[in-house]
């Protein structure tokens, strides 16, 4: 049994330790905790008659994906809420209803977000924001009409200051050699370097059906601005697709491990049945960068248990489900929980390999044992100072055995060991067993 | 104590009397004067009205109770004005209180632009005191505050403590306020009919506030409208729609605020303010021991000057603080309150972990400890500053078994963010385990 923020809606979001979730029986958002205790309530402003089948937290605003009616391929509404005065408020709705151009049908989108800190001219009543720690090609996201969400300020001076302020912009234009944006408008609340931006560029959806070709998948890519379509990607691996969210990768794998080229600050993400998939939307191919293996598949991996939602913190991701693998064995809940998955690579599996696979029992043969291991994303497990891993053997003819079994360490995700032949014949089974 | 009042029906408020509740009994027809155990010491019957269906709210505002029910056959709803009678004035000095007579009634007829549905209801009421002396036959009195009262209010004295006119109970229409002296002129045949002593009550009303749960759409929208209708006119004098008013099933006026409650939450919108900001909204422990099912409030007595609210409830949660351990109570078909305090304390701890790494093992060095923060929230979700919180972390049954890590400081006060923090340190285990980590107030 896992019991632990016990919802009774399939969406959810994480924020600064809390969970939230939307819940159409009730018009609320709740704040749950680790627990299911509910630390906070928030009433919608705007009633909502579906249930909310999606949920992300963008910095600033909430965003919601409802179905239009009961049946899923009439389309769906995605809103985007902000927490005004106590209470939810409704600020844009973007309608995907089927019409003679498409078949909308969804249960999964995610919000297009970057997040940095303010460089330069933070001050009040100054028209610019210098933002050095943005990528090129992610401060090139950043176009006249872009929204950028500054705060909370943490400038306390003049007077009281601004701290704990918080203040929305529009972008008016961009200089990419210095990184500076010229906005709308003069800021009316002060900022000092350090202090938080967010914006959000994209609305990106996984559709089962591309254009009006029912059953193919595809991912669409929305301005967030005014809903319109920018781009349709056909493509099988964007169908059935429950849960999603988008990713900062930064700095999440180590310099010497090999997903050191993945620490990229645009991840699309999505669960397609028990693999994690990444896809960079800054890739104009929109390929699939990665895939990690999870384990939302029934011990005896005939089944793949649905994953509802996704919700992330820092480098650990939170899977909505309703039933689990609890180590081997099945847990079934009546309400929805979370079970915890890492972007840090780990070993999740060994493979053994003897050649040759057999010997004769001379007392003189030998077999060379080769270990490979490999983390969730099926890459050789590497991490500084090296892991380690120690051989064993059951089984085999008399005086047979390991030449130094270990524990040894493992060097590119390898290992070798020399399995000995005895005097007399038998069956030997090595296992191995790492230690990070 | 969850059991208190153990009333039959999902109505109550305070009354005249202090330390007792009031309640209508729908099955007498009468109005219950109740003590805080539920002992009925005194009995009402309701005269010249009748109610049809089950009393919804019952309010006091100082003089008179108020009552809400929905009419026959969905017509819409009733507010209904009673007062306890009779009751002594300088005509009827020896006069004892016997019954709980009607007085005036508002119906809330669904029209084509409006659907009535509403569950709660308050009445817009202010509290002043007499200050020095008014004798019988002055035309002017002397309050301990003139704000909120306008030229027509009527102004309702007593009872009176001053000696020879004990109990008497008069009303009386402004005419002139000097906001200076704090002076109210009125005009009376023969001036004030009794005399009152230093701070004896005065009391008026402005207005009945409804939360419907539909707007003027003509539709059941669920969009929610509060409505206030000026007493006595009547007249339709503020409108304000939104979900956060659908859903309300109770509300209380105290001193300048309506409070009401709405699923998990008692919103708090201050008449003082122009706009329909919410002053406050807190988490009111209405959440099954399930921990989703959320438990109903049927009535509510605000009562701000001691920071504390009355929910009638037909289930309750309580918690058990050694263990933890939650427990729903249901005593359907009986109510009884649970009282929710105003004064800030740590409602909640959510954590959440820097770098958020969950697989240790005992190979691991020193330099992968994480850091363990603690976010604390008052009921109001507002941080809390300055409380000790205890980290702790012990090995969970579902998984390996192996020795806990340590934390460190293993107590931590919040900051002005309302955040503690820990560090933890893996043991020596050199297998896979689960943590339970937790942050316990001290």
């Amino acid at each position: 049994m896992i019991q632990n923020v016990r919802l009774l809606n399939g969406n959810f979001a994480r924020v600064d330790g809390y969970f939230y979730s939307f819940d159409e029986a009730t018009d609320t958002m709740i704040q749950k905790t680790d627990d299911g205790t509910l630390a906070f309530a928030y009433p919608l402003d705007t009633p909502i008659s579906r249930e909310v089948i999606d949920l992300t937290y963008d910095g600033e605003s909430w965003w919601t994906m409802e179905h239009i009616s009961g049946t899923a391929s009439d389309g769906f509404v995605i809103k985007r809420w902000i927490i005004a005065n106590f209470v939810m408020v409704l600020q844009q709705t973007f309608t995907f209803a089927t019409d003679s151009n498409d078949t909308f049908e969804s249960d999964a989108f995610a919000i297009e977000t970057y997040e940095t800190t303010i460089t330069n001219f933070g001050q009040e009543t100054n028209n610019q924001l210098q933002l050095l720690q943005l990528t090129p090609d992610v401060f090139a996201q950043i176009t006249a009409g872009t929204t950028l969400f500054l705060g909370p300020s943490t400038k306390t001076f003049p007077d009281d200051g601004f701290v704990g302020q918080f203040l929305r912009v529009t972008a008016s234009s961009t200089n990419p050699a210095t990184k500076t944006v010229t906005l709308t408008s003069n800021k009316s609340v002060g900022f000092t370097n350090g202090d938080p931006v967010v914006f959000s560029k994209h609305i990106w959806l996984f559709n089962q059906n591309f254009l009006q070709e029912t059953g193919t998948g595809a991912l669409y890519k929305i301005n967030l601005l005014d809903g319109n379509i920018l781009s349709r990607t056909k493509g099988g691996a964007f169908k059935d697709i429950d849960a999603s969210d988008f990713v900062d990768l930064t700095d999440v794998f180590d310099v010497t491990s090999p997903l050191n080229s993945f620490n990229l600050p645009s991840y699309l993400i999505f669960i397609r049945t028990n693999n994690l998939l990444f896809i960079d939307v800054l890739d104009s191919q929109l390929t699939t960068s990665l895939s990690s293996i999870q384990n939302n598949l029934s011990p005896d991996t005939t089944e793949v248990y649905p994953v509802f939602d996704l919700a992330i913190e820092g480098d650990t991701l939170f899977r909505l489900q309703k039933k689990f693998n609890i180590n081997g064995a099945e847990s079934s809940e009546s309400t929805f929980n979370y079970q915890l998955a890492t972007f840090k690579p780990f070993p999740t599996a060994i493979a053994l390999s003897a050649v040759p696979a057999i010997i004769p029992a001379d007392s003189n043969s030998t077999s060379l044992v080769t270990a490979v291991v490999t983390d969730q994303y099926a890459l050789p497990y590497i991490q500084t100072p090296a892991a380690q891993i120690t051989f064993e053997t059951s089984g085999g003819g008399n005086d047979s055995g390991l030449d130094n079994p270990g524990p040894k360490d493992l060097f590119q995700g390898t290992a070798d060991v020399t399995y000995e032949a005895g005097e007399t014949a038998g069956l030997v089974t090595i296992s191995a067993e790492v230690t990070i | 104590m969850p059991v208190n009042i153990e009333i039959n029906d999902g109505n109550f408020s305070f009354g005249p009397l202090n330390g007792f509740f009031y309640t209508v009994n729908k099955q007498i027809n009468s109005l219950l004067q109740i003590e805080a155990d539920g002992t009925v010491v005194n009995t009402f019957p309701v005269t010249r009205s009748e109610f049809r269906n089950p009393i919804l709210e019952l309010h006091y505002d100082g003089t008179f109770f108020w009552t809400m029910e929905e009419l026959p056959s969905t017509l819409g709803m009733v507010i209904k004005k009673w007062r306890l009678h009779p009751h002594k004035t300088a005509d009827f000095p020896n006069a004892a209180v016997s019954e709980f007579r009607w007085q005036d009634e508002i119906t809330l007829l669904n029209l084509p632009n409006i659907k009535y549905q509403s569950e709660a209801f308050c009445v817009e009421h202010y509290h002043r005191t007499i200050q020095g002396v008014a004798n019988q036959g002055d035309f002017t009195i002397k309050l301990n505050e003139v704000t909120d009262i306008d030229l027509g209010d009527v102004l309702y004295l007593g009872p009176s403590d001053f000696a020879g006119f004990i109990g008497q109970e008069e009303s009386i229409t402004v005419q002139g306020i000097n906001v200076a002296t704090k002076d109210i002129s009125f005009f009376k045949q023969g001036g004030l009919d009794s005399s009152y002593g230093p701070g004896n009550d005065v009391d008026f009303q402005k207005g009945l506030w409804v939360f419907n749960d539909h707007s003027f759409s003509g539709t059941r929208d669920d969009r929610g409208t509060l409505i206030k209708f000026d007493y006595p006119s009547l007249n339709l004098a503020t409108i304000d729609t939104g979900a956060k008013y659908s859903r309300v099933t109770a509300a209380d006026f105290d001193l300048t605020s309506i409070s009401f409650v709405r699923d998990f939450v008692i919103m708090k919108l201050n008449l003082n303010t122009t706009t329909f900001d919410l002053e406050s909204s807190l988490e009111a422990n209405l959440v099954d021991a399930n921990k989703f099912d959320v438990l109903k409030v049927y009535d509510l007595i605000s009562d701000l000057s001691n920071n504390l609210y009355y929910k009638l409830q037909q289930k309750e949660t309580t918690e058990d603080l050694p263990t933890g351990t939650l427990t729903t109570f249901d005593f359907t078909p009986d109510y009884n309150f649970q009282t929710q305090p105003l004064l800030p304390f740590v409602n909640s701890t959510g954590l959440r972990f820097e770098p958020t790494r969950f697989a240790i093992t005992g190979a691991s060095p020193k330099s992968r400890k994480f850091t363990v923060y603690a976010e604390t929230r008052d009921q109001f979700n507002f941080p809390v500053l300055g409380k000790s919180i205890q980290f702790t972390n012990t090995v969970a049954n579902e998984g390996n078994p192996g020795i806990p890590g340590t934390m460190d400081p293993a107590v931590d006060v919040t900051n002005v963010s309302g955040t503690a923090r820990s560090e933890y340190t893996p043991s020596s285990t050199p297998t896979d385990i689960i943590l339970d980590i937790k942050a316990q107030v001290l």
